[in-house]
């Protein structure tokens, strides 16, 4: 690319997956989402604020 | 001016002034380090039949219902076996991986698992131990040194969740609970987070995705754990 071209940085497609648990802890709620990488189960916890619903 | 008395150590001042007059480095340094917590609870021995019994259902049931089987498994009052706190070894491929991400991640997700380590085959834990060399087959002369304490004793490894760094450390914002399903002995515990290359770790015993972060025995010896038993572990680590 030339100097000067305008460009945005590649990123993967944001996580999608299906809240399997929720807790609350220190007042706050937790969700854990859990989806596939290359075909394996990943979980991880995400506060409220850092997801969003996806419409069927 | 300063005015040093003869044969005396020089001011600080005149000991960083002339640092810097000669380039030396002066440094910060960081090291990886970390602690985990571990309390195994189990509930009273006239309840855990119901416990052992809810617990199994949360294992096959759809999210909604194991929610409301969660809520009646709290409630069953547990006590506490015993207590341990051990630091661990932060090996190479973990501070590589968080390196890596750190300085220059441009399309990372955190993801961490926690697992156990038991006794069956043990020698020793290294900084050479990788994520690749998970067995938990609990054989003997496993590649790590150590075996991961197998899908009988604990279904499916712990997903931590992290608070907020404070004074160069960060924390677990809550234990993970790992149910126990049959009598076993423990040595410690292990962390699991992405690769270098980006792959994440995953909640499957004997998986070998992700990067080693760290492990680490028990302080006070190998831990018998019996059904119906539930490690408590979090985990703090410090640069």
């Amino acid at each position: 690319m030339k100097t000067g071209t305008t460009v945005r940085v590649v990123q993967p497609p944001p996580i999608e997956g299906v809240v399997v648990e929720r807790r609350i802890v220190a007042d706050e709620v937790e969700h854990l989402v859990e989806w596939a990488e290359d075909g394996q189960r990943v979980q991880r916890w995400f506060a409220a604020d850092q997801l969003e619903e996806v419409a069927k | 001016m300063n005015r040093n008395p003869i044969g005396e150590r020089a001011r600080a001042q005149s000991a960083s002034a002339a640092a810097m007059a000669r380039a030396a480095s002066l440094t910060e340094n960081a090291q990886a380090a970390g602690l985990y917590g571990a309390v195994c609870l189990t509930p009273a021995p006239h309840l855990l039949q119901e416990y052992i019994g809810l617990r199994d259902a949360i294992l096959v049931a759809d999210p909604v219902k194991a929610e409301a089987l969660r809520e009646q498994l709290r409630r069953i009052p547990q006590e506490v076996k015993w207590l341990d706190g051990f630091r661990n070894t932060v090996v190479t491929e973990g501070k590589n991986a968080a390196l890596t991400h750190f300085l220059k991640g441009s399309t990372y997700t955190a993801s961490q698992v926690l697992g156990l380590i038991e006794d069956t085959g043990y020698s020793a834990i290294a900084a050479t131990n990788t994520a690749a060399n998970i067995t938990a087959v609990g054989g003997g002369s496993p590649a790590n040194g150590w075996n991961e304490a197998p899908s009988g004793t604990l279904a499916t490894r712990g997903t931590p969740s992290f608070g907020s760094a404070a004074a160069g450390a960060l924390a677990t914002s809550a234990a993970v609970a790992l149910s126990m399903l049959a009598t076993d002995t423990i040595k410690g515990a292990f962390l699991l987070c992405r690769s270098t290359g980006g792959t994440a770790p995953t909640t499957t015993v004997g998986n070998t995705s992700g990067a080693l972060y760290s492990a680490g025995l028990f302080s006070g010896g190998d831990r018998a754990v019996a059904n119906g038993d539930t490690l408590n572990v979090s985990y703090t680590a410090s640069l």
